[in-house]
């Protein structure tokens, strides 16, 4: 987990095994992506979500069924890419990094890597990642929303976003803890985007 | 009251006495606020009393509410039969002159409005003892006729032991008065049966032209001269048979009493709902309250609207079904629920005190049965225990949505006393059904300590009571649970879904005794959260205790927030601290305090909004700690 091991492709290979639906990609881009931002960026950069996401969203082509797969992220992270798992994420203790390798499924928040394709995955439409970016320039929101189960509801978040991108932390970080407490009574996958738009703008009137 | 003061009005045919100067005043009829008085609650009072005057020949007891709406020259009609013209009229007008008389103001405008209907209810029961006795005796008859807050009810078996349910015909008289045709049983009068003779409740009033002050009771009768002075005579035979037939109150020649509400309203309601509803709502709260009497045979009820004629049977209403399955079912040897639609059932143990003078009672047992929920049943009342007992009147259903977990919901009964058994009660089963007879309140919606079990029982009654509602709910934990088997497939594959909170599998191994048995209860109520529970030591050896009480908002993903600050928290009890610390409760008890029960509040909030996060699901938190001996000497 530290890299003071590099495991050889025997060593895996009894743990890899072909990817049902048999998804594409262009590892190609992907891996030039990687190359550049271990180059240029620093370790630890918490910019290296946002330079990488939008790269890695398109060159993956793959559903969102296929990205429930905790597998395919496994490999990436453990196999393809560990250095820059390491690269962006200092290591504070096996339990955290073993997340940022082995999450994935259910968690969206914890594998390093599934973590950026679903980010841009909920926040991009169409060919604009322009919301991606402003999402990842901004570590707190990253932070509060994605981490929140309302993260997994697509129109939620695109208004969460679009309404909070110029706001300062606390406003973030109130708006969403009572858009969470709210969805106590809300059922949250009833909402249209707009409804979600209305409760958020009126939640942030408030939390300012 | 001074005999000399009473005054007859023979005319007019309604009586009323007259207190005279320095008598006390009436503004309004006291047991009007002593119940709640929605039309649950007058169907269940209303029943109840029919219920418990069933005779005992086997046969069900019958009651028949029926609806009858008046226009044109039937209203005329009826109203000439009342006396209208012959000053009850003037009189409750008079009546609504007094500061607590508007709402017969309403009633004196819907008689002079051609257009307006006067609507009647009728409760015709059946198969009854009827009005017997006579006006000076303690008798059915002047219970209901002369009597307050009196009941004439000895038999242990009776479900009221107050006589506050009878009030409720008054409450939902618009008049203020019923009208009474009895046809009567066993009683030397039979064969001068039908007994005919209305009532009215006003306040204290004064009539034009008169200075006399008059009671607010007043019969419509033949008024007679006794020994004692001048007393209200019930109409009988054929004078009385022609007056039902006027008043839209006769009946068939079989025992039992007809009971017609003039004006018949709702007093928790500003609108006048069409009849067609209250019919249905009246069949919903018969068979919600009084299934097991129905299922049993004991009971039968119908609604008649002059449209239609409803039965309130127990398949009548999609909500009772599971309960009465629970119930049909509650012999079962079965001690665990596997599938949905099981029953599973359990003996609670119940030892109660020796009655007041001495005499021992014997130990017995109430029967808890609970069938598990399936996603097709009504849940309107899930996760309830129906408690009744032999008089087949659901007392309440006991919210125990606590026990419940994952899907392991339920429906539960508890029968008690002579509702336990299927055959003949056992002598224990009838001590059971009059103990809890006398820990009922005048709603007769709880089991609890009451006044009347002090007085027939030596100590212990409460002790009683608490024991059985403790053991009750063990036993309910036992049968929802899953049983010893926790390697069953089921349970492996719920824990490899994660649904909910951090997805840690369910522990299988049993916790560490109690300390404490803790029940609690929060609620919003429109600005602020209202909190109660009950702490319990169970430790028979402690210095003393104290405990956290705090309030938490919870997101949707389970996530908890700051505490919601707690305002006050009341305790009734001597020998506890209270003390607030950031929003939270802190209780310290001493060593003599073994159990507390508290209320209290959060501080209120009154932009609190649904969906903007104001408010949402809170969990109240309780921290409790004991101070054990040994612990004092480490």
């Amino acid at each position: 987990m530290k890299g003071e091991v590099t495991l050889t492709d025997e060593q895996l290979n009894e743990y890899v095994e072909p990817m049902p639906g048999r998804p594409t990609a262009d590892l190609d881009r992907i891996d030039s992506a990687v190359k550049q931002v271990l180059e240029e960026y620093p370790e630890y950069d918490t910019a290296i979500d946002g330079a990488l996401a939008e790269e890695i969203h398109r060159g993956l082509d793959i559903t969102r069924r296929t990205a429930g797969d905790p597998g395919l992220w496994h490999w990436l992270a453990v196999v393809r890419y560990p250095d820059l798992v390491r690269h962006r994420w200092e290591y504070r203790s096996e339990e955290a990094m073993r997340e940022k390798f082995l999450g994935a499924g259910s968690d969206l928040y914890s594998n390093a890597i599934h973590r950026l394709w679903w980010i841009a995955e909920l926040t991009s439409r169409g060919d604009d990642y322009s919301t991606t970016d402003a999402v990842f320039a901004n570590q707190t929101m990253v932070n509060k929303v994605f981490d929140r189960w309302f993260a997994r509801y697509q129109p939620a978040v695109r208004a969460m976003c679009d309404e909070l991108a110029d706001e300062p932390s606390r406003v973030i970080d109130e708006t969403t803890r009572r858009f969470n407490h709210a969805l106590t009574n809300v059922q949250l996958e009833g909402l249209s985007e707009n409804e979600a738009r209305e409760m958020i703008r009126q939640i942030v009137a408030e939390s300012q | 009251m001074d005999q000399e003061q009473i005054q007859i009005n023979e005319a007019v045919e309604w009586f009323f006495f007259s207190g005279g100067p320095g008598a006390p005043r009436y503004g309004d009829d006291p047991t009007k606020h002593a119940v709640d008085h929605d039309s649950e609650a007058f169907v269940r009072e209303v029943l109840q009393n029919a219920n418990d005057q069933g005779l005992p020949n086997g046969d069900p007891v019958e009651v028949t509410f029926r609806f009858v709406t008046l226009t044109g020259d039937e209203k005329e009609e009826f109203l000439d039969g009342l006396g209208w013209d012959d000053r009850l009229g003037e009189r409750m007008r008079a009546v609504a002159d007094t500061h607590n008389g508007h709402r017969y103001e309403r009633v004196v405008e819907r008689v002079n409005d051609p257009d307006a209907e006067l609507r009647l209810l009728v409760v015709e029961d059946r198969n009854t003892t009827g009005l017997t006795g006579s006006w000076d005796e303690d008798s059915n008859y002047a219970a209901l006729v002369r009597d307050e807050l009196y009941s004439s009810k000895q038999d242990d078996t009776a479900g009221g032991s107050y006589g506050l349910g009878k009030s409720v015909l008054w409450t939902f008289s618009g008049a203020s008065t019923v009208v009474f045709n009895s046809h009567l049983t066993h009683s030397v009068r039979e064969d001068d049966s039908p007994r005919l003779i209305a009532r009215s409740k006003f306040p204290t009033h004064q009539l034009p032209e008169d200075d006399t002050t008059y009671q607010g009771a007043g019969w419509l009768c033949q008024p007679i001269e006794t020994d004692d002075g001048p007393r209200p005579e019930s109409f009988w035979g054929e004078h009385a048979s022609r007056l039902a037939e006027q008043l839209h109150v006769e009946r068939p020649a079989v025992s039992g009493t007809s009971a017609m509400v003039v004006e018949f309203q709702d007093p928790t309601r500003d609108e006048r709902p069409e009849v067609e509803d209250l019919a249905q709502e009246f069949v919903d709260a018969s068979v919600k309250y009084f299934w097991p009497a129905i299922y049993r045979g004991d009971l039968e009820i119908t609604v008649e609207t002059p449209d239609e004629t409803l039965t309130a049977d127990v398949e009548s209403v999609p909500a009772i079904r599971p309960f009465v399955e629970a119930y049909d079912e509650r012999t079962t040897d079965a001690q665990t629920l596997v599938d949905p639609g099981d029953v599973a059932g359990l003996d609670i143990p119940v030892k109660l005190p020796p009655r007041a003078d001495g005499t021992e009672t014997p130990d017995g047992s109430v029967r808890l049965s609970a069938r598990l929920a399936s996603p097709a049943d009504n849940d309107a009342y899930l996760n309830n225990v129906a408690l009744f007992r032999g008089a087949g009147m659901v007392v309440k259903y006991y919210d125990q949505s606590r026990v419940a977990y994952g899907d392991r919901n339920f429906f539960g009964v508890l029968a008690a006393g002579e509702a336990r058994p299927e055959g003949t009660p056992s002598k224990s089963d009838r001590e059971i059904d009059r103990f809890l007879r006398f820990a009922e309140p005048p709603e007769h919606d709880e089991w609890e300590s009451t006044e009347n079990l002090r007085e027939q029982y030596q100590r212990g009654f409460r002790m009683a009571l608490d024991d059985m509602f403790g053991t009750l709910r063990d036993g309910l934990r036992h049968l929802i649970s899953k049983g010893s088997n926790g390697d069953s497939l089921s349970d492996n594959v719920l824990n490899r879904f994660p649904i909910h909170g951090s997805g840690n599998p369910r522990s299988t191994t049993s916790p560490a005794d109690p300390a404490f048995e803790i029940d609690s209860s929060s609620r919003f109520n429109g600005d602020a959260w209202t909190i109660s529970g009950r702490i319990k030591v169970l430790s028979e050896e402690f210095d003393g205790w104290s405990a956290d009480i705090s309030l938490t908002g919870i997101g949707e993903d389970g996530s908890r927030y700051d505490d919601i600050p707690i305002d006050y928290v009341e305790i009734e009890q001597s020998g506890v601290t209270v003390s607030y610390d950031d929003g939270c409760a802190h209780l310290v008890a001493d060593e003599h305090v073994n159990e507390v029960s508290f209320s209290g509040r959060s501080h209120s909030d009154e932009a609190a909004d649904l969906v903007h996060g104001d408010v949402g699901a809170t969990q109240l938190e309780i921290l409790a700690e004991l101070q054990t001996p040994e612990e004092d000497q480490a």
